[in-house]
């Protein structure tokens, strides 16, 4: 995928406005410039892994739509690489033969998923719930993201999650946990910018810091979203626009990484697609302010 | 070795923990045994010291820290439960369905990452719950829409290419089999849930804007429901005494011989017409036949020698 892509999560309520049929004449004015919308569609989509699950049925004709238009990135939530039982757990043996079947079938240019738990004995909380960032849990986990990868026959990235509650145990920093990751498996980081401003100011740490941790070359995707601000801490709720302390988290990453294919989640109070492709504008003029334009403009 | 160190190895319990299996059992177990409480809140009674000692955060910090990812989890499992019983959540209201799916979190958690799997259980639940015992027809309704859920989900089906019945040759007709589409499901009640599911479904389409009492439902009447995917659109339909054993059988992987003969009798008991010439026609027409087979010939025919 080309490092200066711009993408969105591709969310139900905008199937229609991204893959109808219709629409393709009123973006080809957009894109050749001839119309006065500012928007223009997104380079690539992410979607998650397990809507597309399904042994067939309208959910996987969308994605073939999508697969068709757009560069495709396939983002999983539940495969619970930090479960402790993960190797002896049938449900987790089953979830990586659906995510590699889809992985076949799509062939996406990019295949996440999130250094987090959500499994124990049986039971999954299908959240993305914080492993202690101890050298036991690296070696579990780098272990189980090697199978991962031995099973898709090919890399995948790991997400920092955002976390209400830090371990005790912990021995490092996430950044730190997720380098080490990176360089014991291959396996690529999806640097979550929002959710480690989230952690930053939930745990007091200093975010732009936590950068320096990270080699540049194992970044291989950028992830902005808004956070709800409450009494207790900040919660990573994907429903509003991003805020300015994380755009400004966000330029500080691309001056140390160069330019990162980067997407604009939103899951909660999803809005009209013009506002996503609004906050993806804002992320293109971000970068581009920082580190500039990329040579050769695709329009 | 030192015989310290190996005396200490052998004290260790055999199938000992690992700390991460053990700090994901106590947060499981903290997650869990809040969700019962109706403001959340607490971490659970037991496990108090456990939780204090694994997170940074003081005791009452850390509890609300977790009843956040309660609340996560159970919105999650919330949402995925109204996916796939959309019907229900009309009957029941918005706001009775969420405690619902929360009191049914609490007894069957979901087992797999991928929530599409997740309320197979469900129909079991309701007919089990007290508080739903003044709707008996739930745990039926239930069961047709888990029937529906996963008929959505089925694997897409080619065309039937029903010229190719032809072929089989006249003395063979007798070992024809047909199969189904995927996703094809009969669902037996002793209420009229084909016709619940359609009034409500397309109330549910159009807005909340009538009551289900207004209904003109007759609730003397048992229905067999089909549950039949065409295309990608699934429909719900309510099948006569004859064609509801007979497609069972089908299903079930009977000939078409044995399964028309079951038709008749289970048409007979209910004094019920059934015709088994238009039958398999009107199956075909319907689309839900995707294909068929012919069984081995029966035993007492193997003796012929066939080169």
């Amino acid at each position: 995928m080309d490092t200066h892509a711009i993408g969105i999560g591709m969310r139900q309520p905008h199937y229609r406005a991204l893959l109808h049929q219709e629409h393709d004449a009123v973006f080809d004015q957009v894109r050749d410039g001839a119309h006065s919308d500012p928007y223009p569609l997104p380079d690539f989509v992410e979607v998650h892994s397990e809507n597309f699950f399904a042994d067939g049925g309208i959910a996987l004709q969308v994605l073939e739509r999508a697969r068709a238009r757009y560069g495709l990135s396939l983002h999983g939530v539940g495969l619970s690489i930090g479960s402790a039982d993960a190797d002896s757990d049938d449900a987790a043996d089953r979830h990586l033969k659906k995510l590699a079947r889809l992985v076949a079938r799509f062939e996406p240019d990019l295949v996440s998923e999130h250094l987090c738990w959500g499994a124990i004995a049986g039971t999954h909380f299908n959240d993305l719930l914080p492993v202690p960032y101890t050298n036991e849990a690296l070696t579990r986990i780098a272990s189980r993201v090697s199978r991962v990868q031995d099973f898709l026959k090919r890399p995948i990235l790991v997400e920092n999650v955002s976390a209400y509650i830090a371990f005790n145990d912990s021995a490092m920093r996430e950044t730190a946990f997720l380098a080490a990751l990176s360089e014991r498996t291959g396996c690529g980081i999806l640097l979550d910018i929002n959710n480690l401003y989230v952690n930053a100011v939930n745990f007091g740490f200093d975010a732009a810091a936590c950068l320096d941790d990270l080699p540049p070359d194992a970044i291989g995707e950028i992830h902005l979203a808004g956070h709800l601000v409450t009494d207790q801490c900040l919660i990573d709720d994907h429903g509003s626009r991003v805020a300015p302390a994380v755009w400004s988290l966000y330029r500080d990453a691309c001056l140390r990484f160069g330019a990162k294919p980067t997407l604009i989640e939103w899951d909660t109070d999803v809005p009209e697609l013009e506002v996503l492709l609004d906050e993806a504008a804002h992320a293109r003029k971000h970068r581009s302010e920082a580190i500039g334009a990329p040579a050769q403009s695709h329009v | 070795m030192p015989a310290s160190i190996e005396a200490k190895r052998s004290a260790r319990p055999r199938n000992h923990m690992s700390d991460l299996a053990t700090h994901q059992r106590a947060f499981a177990h903290a997650l869990r045994k809040g969700g019962s409480g109706g403001s959340g809140g607490h971490a659970g009674g037991g496990g108090d010291d456990a939780i204090a000692r694994l997170f940074t955060t003081d005791t009452a910090t850390s509890a609300r820290r977790i009843a956040i990812y309660r609340g996560n989890s159970i919105a999650s499992a919330t949402k995925a439960l109204a996916g796939a019983y959309p019907v229900i959540r009309e009957v029941v209201g918005d706001e009775f369905f969420d405690a619902l799916a929360r009191a049914f979190w609490m007894a069957v958690p979901s087992r797999t990452g991928d929530l599409g799997e997740y309320g197979d259980a469900f129909s079991e639940f309701l007919a089990d719950f007290e508080h739903v015992r003044e709707l008996p027809y739930l745990a039926d309704l239930a069961r047709l829409e888990w029937a529906v859920h996963r008929a959505e989900c089925a694997a897409d089906a080619p065309p039937f290419d029903a010229s190719t019945l032809a072929d089989v040759p006249h003395d063979r007709q007798s070992a024809l089999i047909f199969t189904l589409v995927p996703g094809t499901a009969i669902v037996a009640s002793i209420y009229p849930i084909a016709r619940i599911w359609n009034l409500h479904r397309d109330q549910a389409l159009r807005s909340h804007a009538a009551e289900a009492e207004h209904f003109d439902i007759d609730w003397t009447v048992d229905e067999t429901a089909l549950v039949a995917r065409k295309g990608f659109a699934v429909r719900v339909v309510a099948l006569d005494a004859g064609s509801a054993a007979a497609l069972r059988a089908v299903h079930d992987g009977a000939t078409l011989v044995d399964a028309l003969a079951a038709g008749l009798a289970a048409a007979d008991l209910a004094h019920a017409p059934f015709d088994t010439a238009a039958a398999p026609a009107a199956w075909l027409v319907d689309g839900l036949l995707a294909g068929f087979g012919l069984i081995d010939p029966p035993l007492e025919n193997t003796d012929v020698d066939h080169p």
